[in-house]
């Protein structure tokens, strides 16, 4: 077992229980400003999972991982495998071919729904938010939807959201699997379909849950401590990964 | 093949109040701000991801319904506003319909199956229909083809018929370059502004680098950094410093009137706004 690290930001542990999630060899796509997203699949893939093949913004495995070379369209364009159009990225979803994608949307509910779209009344709304760009897609078609929510606050963890953009159940596909907060790791309870709290981050607890969150989340017995990240790992993610930072937007 | 080419105030002045417009990825923002200074109203705009042009349309009350996956928060101050106010409606369209409506338009038929799909995007759409599969057990989802009045886009080059060369802009982006494609087949009237009008004799010695034939284009503009502000890929970068300057303009009404005088309504035509942006950039005017 390599030792923990003693100095770590939430951010870095975040990533950290994303980049657990994804496995050798698996398929996945990535969205816009979603860079703690990155940051999980660059480090997946400087570690254990070698073989993981991303889509970043324009292409197909990019030579470089790390959050710039990722979002530079130039190094991605001119070292990427396949550039594909957006018939082809749409064909591989439909198809079932994307093993995961992961996601921050504005609103989750307990069910695990997604919105991105609006708040309030859907003929005018309190909040317009950006839009859905391909959360259905996601949550349709897509073999794993991972949530991550840099700011667990009852606003974003509500009873239901006011716009369903994406389900947590596939109707092909897995749709929402686990959500990571800032706060704690949640996953859905397999009978009720209700987000249950699986572990929480060191320095959270409880009240922090309830008192942050719009809903009763489904607390098991027993709740472990989310495994902190290994000195290897925030040293990638400092030093080679995202030097500069990216990763903290919107925490 | 017939001459295509026309100035940017006629051939906007051939879009009329009321029409459905599909936008291309890369923005034709020359013509977007000419249909701002022509007061177009009433149109509904199809986008896949929504930017200045859609802000500035906003700002300006061209527009009563935006159809788009997506607008990008930096450039979306008026867009908020306006659907917020209830001044413009959002037509929130997912992914695979939008493309797929635009894919049934492209190809003339009524509508296209889509398996699986659920999310509430399917409730604000009335028009697509749940249908038992004719061939196979199964349910599925008919997305009606989309088929806009008007296509408007920007491109790198095209010679006067209308035969558009596109080759660096597109190594860039294959993904936004689908939607470009398609529109341009789905839509009645596709009218193109170009950073450069070329030779006949230029198409005929690369065939295989047109990407939309004369047959799909029914007016030619040439438009210099018509893209402007935005980059284009392959030919100039975005004019990051205008960009921060619209930002600030977006800071309250009375200075975004002000931007919106200064760039739109008081510059004679294209060469002129050019002249202004570039010299205000170098005088340094960032409170336009």
């Amino acid at each position: 077992m390599p030792e923990s690290a003693e100095d770590f930001s939430i951010d870095e542990l975040m990533a950290v229980v994303l980049a657990r999630e994804l496995k050798n060899g698996q398929m996945g796509m990535g969205t816009m400003i979603t860079y703690l997203a990155d940051a999980a699949v660059c480090l997946a893939k400087l570690t254990h999972a070698k073989e993981l093949i991303y889509y970043a913004h324009n292409g197909w495995d990019p030579k470089e991982y790390t959050i710039s070379a990722l979002r530079n369209v130039e190094h991605v364009t001119k070292s990427a495998v396949f550039v594909p159009d957006w018939q082809e990225i749409l064909s591989l979803g439909l198809r079932g071919k994307i093993d995961f994608q992961i996601v921050a949307p504005a609103q989750i509910d307990k069910y695990g729904n997604v919105n991105n779209n609006l708040i309030g009344d859907l003929n005018q709304p309190e909040v317009r938010l950006p839009g859905s760009l391909g959360l259905p897609e996601i949550s349709c078609y897509q073999k794993r939807m991972l949530i991550y929510e840099p700011k667990h606050v009852p606003r974003v963890f509500v009873e239901e959201v006011d716009f369903v953009a994406g389900l947590r159940k596939g109707t092909i596909s897995g749709g929402s699997s686990i959500v990571v907060s800032n706060l704690a790791v949640m996953d859905f309870e397999e009978n009720s379909g209700l987000m249950r709290l699986k572990s929480l981050h060191p320095g959270a607890t409880l009240e922090d849950i309830r008192w942050n969150t719009g809903f009763d989340m489904i607390i098991p017995e027993s709740l472990p401590e989310t495994e902190k990240p290994t000195a290897e790992q925030v040293n990638l993610l400092r030093t080679k990964i995202d030097p500069l930072g990216l990763r903290k937007h919107r925490m | 093949m017939k001459e295509k080419t026309t100035t940017i105030e006629e051939g906007v002045s051939q879009i009329p109040d009321g029409a459905t417009i599909a936008i291309g990825n890369q923005k034709p923002m020359t013509l977007i701000r000419e249909m701002i200074r022509q007061k177009r109203r009433d149109l509904v705009i199809y986008v896949m991801v929504g930017d200045y042009d859609v802000d500035m349309m906003c700002a300006a009350g061209c527009l009563r319904e935006i159809h788009g996956m997506f607008v990008i928060p930096a450039a979306g101050p008026h867009f908020r506003a306006s659907v917020q106010n209830g001044s413009v409606k959002m037509i929130d369209e997912g992914e695979a319909p939008l493309f797929m409506g635009i894919f049934g338009g492209a190809m003339n038929i009524p509508f296209v199956p889509l398996r699986g799909y659920q999310s509430d995007i399917v409730k604000i759409h009335p028009e697509y229909k749940r249908f038992s599969s004719p061939v196979s057990d199964e349910e599925l989802l008919a997305v009606p083809a989309i088929v806009p009045d008007v296509a408007i886009l920007h491109m790198p080059r095209s010679d006067s018929f209308g035969n558009v060369v596109a080759e660096d802009a597109l190594v860039y982006d294959r993904s936004m370059a689908w939607w470009d494609k398609h529109i341009s087949m789905a839509s009645k009237t596709v009218i193109v502004s170009v950073e450069k009008i070329i030779d006949h004799t230029q198409v005929r010695e690369n065939p295989d680098k047109t990407f939309l034939p004369f047959y799909d284009v029914d007016l030619v503009i040439e438009a210099e950094r018509g893209g402007h502000p935005r980059e284009l890929p392959g030919a100039y970068k975005a004019d990051s410093e205008h960009l921060r300057l619209y930002a600030e303009a977006c800071k309250s009404e009375e200075r975004y009137l002000r931007y919106q005088n200064r760039y739109i309504f008081k510059v004679r035509d294209h060469d002129e706004y050019l002249q202004v942006v570039d010299a205000d950039i170098k005088k340094g005017v960032l409170d336009a």
